[in-house]
């Protein structure tokens, strides 16, 4: 079975991209464009990881964290953020469950293979 | 007042922002077409795309700097022209016209539409062509994802006894009720986010859009619905033809 992957982004065209990348890489990718229809989908299947922007229509991206580190077992899934945030490190970000921060200004496709890989299966 | 939604008029103020912090905020606000680039434009060099995917991928990256373009034009236009700008009566359905078939595209892209809903005779206005043109665009990029299917982003044109307002609906999150003291505070705190719950929608466009009608003497408000907003602009109705 392959391993699932949310995919949390308001902006459709980077979703598309970062949904692209990984089901070429034999991912599982579902989406979401905002906070609550992020919630709705982890109820029905809990996913393997969540790719996320903080920046999300709605519910910012901070309150969708809280939101998931409030149940013991989405508390589990480990997350991959990205953003351009030059005041926000993953030290920041760790109690909510953040397991890897990219920069997208320098963030390359297989940087977020690489992070999906490392968090979903323990690889690097 | 609307009958669909409670209108807040702009709260006229000194410009409370200077040209060198909005010009910081602009550079923090293009990184996010600039991002979307860039990952586009690492997509395209990618070995094993399709002709048409990779024809679809040059079309969002073309798209996407446009918009970016239009933004930093909307800037320069309203840091450089301090002076008084040539005003002359022009006809607002041409105008609306014009901006909904140069937007159409990037809504297409999208999987979305804007329309234009107007009576066929509407009365000139005194206003600056380019400077009209450049505000409805940033109204109706900032319009885009926020519709349906079935409800499309509609600029509007209606006339209200000496001004004629013309419109952008649309169907987003809520928008704060203050919002335009917000987007101040934001953009003077040097917060690189665009407007809270609305990601893609651009402060610095806002901002420059109040600014030029300011200088065209007229003004910029929102009117909140239950399902979305509408950010409007109120200008004069010309009064040469009435001398005829």
């Amino acid at each position: 079975m392959s391993t699932s992957v949310l995919i949390i982004e308001s902006e459709p065209w980077l979703g598309d991209h970062y949904e692209s990348i990984l089901r070429k890489e034999g991912f599982c990718v579902d989406r979401a464009s905002h906070a609550y229809a992020a919630m709705d989908m982890v109820d029905k299947k809990m996913p393997s990881a969540i790719v996320m922007s903080l920046l999300l229509s709605g519910t910012s991206g901070i309150g969708l964290l809280h939101e998931l580190q409030t149940y013991v077992d989405t508390s589990q899934i480990p997350i991959v953020v990205y953003g351009r945030y030059t005041d926000i490190t993953l030290e920041d970000l760790e109690p909510y469950g953040v397991r890897r921060f990219l920069d997208s200004a320098i963030m390359r496709p297989e940087d977020v293979v690489a992070a999906v890989r490392s968090v979903a299966l323990g690889t690097l | 007042m609307s009958s669909e939604g409670i209108s807040q008029p702009m709260v006229v103020s000194e410009e409370p922002l200077s040209d060198s912090v909005l010009s910081m905020a602009t550079a923090g606000e293009l990184a996010s077409p600039l991002v979307l680039m860039r990952q586009l434009s690492l997509a395209i060099s990618a070995a094993e795309l399709s002709d048409d995917e990779r024809q679809l991928l040059g079309k969002r990256l073309s798209l996407t700097s446009e918009r970016a373009l239009r933004l930093a034009s909307s800037l320069a236009m309203a840091t450089n022209a301090q002076q008084q700008l040539p005003l002359e009566p022009i006809n607002p359905l041409s105008v609306c016209q014009d901006v909904v078939h140069e937007l159409s595209p990037l809504f297409t892209a999208h999987g979305q539409k804007i329309i234009l809903r107007s009576r066929t005779r509407v009365p000139l206005l005194v206003g600056n062509r380019r400077v009209l043109q450049q505000i409805l665009m940033s109204f109706g990029d900032n319009a885009l994802q926020y519709c349906t299917e079935k409800s499309p982003i509609r600029m509007t044109i209606t006339s209200h006894g000496k001004f004629v307002r013309i419109g952008v609906r649309d169907y987003g999150p809520a928008v704060p009720i203050d919002i335009w003291q917000k987007i101040d505070e934001r953009v003077a705190r040097r917060a690189s986010a665009p407007i809270a719950t609305r990601p893609t929608t651009s402060a610095i466009g806002l901002i420059t859009a109040r600014r030029l009608a300011k200088m065209m003497g007229s003004a910029v408000g929102h009117i909140r619905h239950r399902d979305g907003a509408t950010f409007y602009i109120d200008l004069n109705i010309s009064g040469q033809m009435s001398l005829l």
